[in-house]
């Protein structure tokens, strides 16, 4: 079965139904709900789509406890908890990330290649120079 | 038993009962409703309906369009970003 990772724009926007998200990537979550594909998920997405979804400055907050159970609840949704394994990846990596904004993205890049560089689900540009990504 | 008198079929049971063909005390096995008939054979007289079957039946929720209409933007999430973990380099 296909795997990718799934970066928070792609979660998101999947849940708000956003036109902006990508053509495959709309597909290839539709498939993880259908249960033809899998979609790892790092914790820190959801942290930061927990963080999105009750934004106080915005107004927002919608039941994110509600996503949180629905993704946990498929099977085909894998959650990557930041382990000591993501922290030495990220330390023995780390040099190449530098052109990534922030060590969030460099999270998302660091559990697809733990994953045996699987591609990630994003749209973000600078994630595209350095790794497989797909939108 | 609310539930079950609602749906049970009542004349069915007490015609039974008159003719004396069947036992006066209805069991559940599964979803039916059952009497003992003659020769230790087994009428159905009705079906269980339980409320939470309905439930069961309904489709999962997804998660495309669990918030539709909720607008996040790029620098909302670039604000998410930055409070968790703020530029260093």
């Amino acid at each position: 079965m296909e795997r990718y990772v799934a970066d928070t724009h792609a979660l998101l926007w999947h849940v708000t139904a956003d036109p902006r998200i990508g053509t495959r990537a709309k597909t290839i979550i539709d498939k993880c709900e259908a249960g033809e594909t899998q979609i790892i998920v790092p914790a820190i997405v959801l942290v930061e789509a927990v963080s999105a979804l009750r934004n106080p400055r915005k107004g927002f907050d919608y039941d994110a406890g509600f996503f949180l159970n629905l993704l946990q609840d498929n099977k085909n949704f894998l959650i990557h908890n930041l382990t000591i394994e993501t922290a030495i990846s990220f330390n023995d990596n780390l040099d190449g990330l530098l052109s990534l904004h922030d060590d969030h993205d460099r999270l998302v890049v660091i559990t697809s290649k733990i994953f045996d560089d699987i591609p990630i689900i994003t749209r973000a540009e600078d994630i595209k120079l350095i790794a497989p990504t797909i939108w | 038993m609310d539930t079950i008198s609602q749906i049970l079929d009542t004349p069915k049971l007490n015609q039974l009962i008159a003719s004396g063909s069947g036992s006066a005390n209805p069991t559940i096995e599964s979803e039916n409703i059952i009497v003992d008939g003659w020769d230790n054979d087994v009428i159905e007289i009705g079906k269980i309906w339980y409320p939470w079957h309905q439930t069961y039946s309904q489709s999962k929720p997804r998660l495309w369009g669990l918030f539709k209409g909720l607008e996040i933007n790029e620098e909302d999430i670039a604000e998410t970003k930055k409070l968790l973990f703020p530029d260093r380099f």
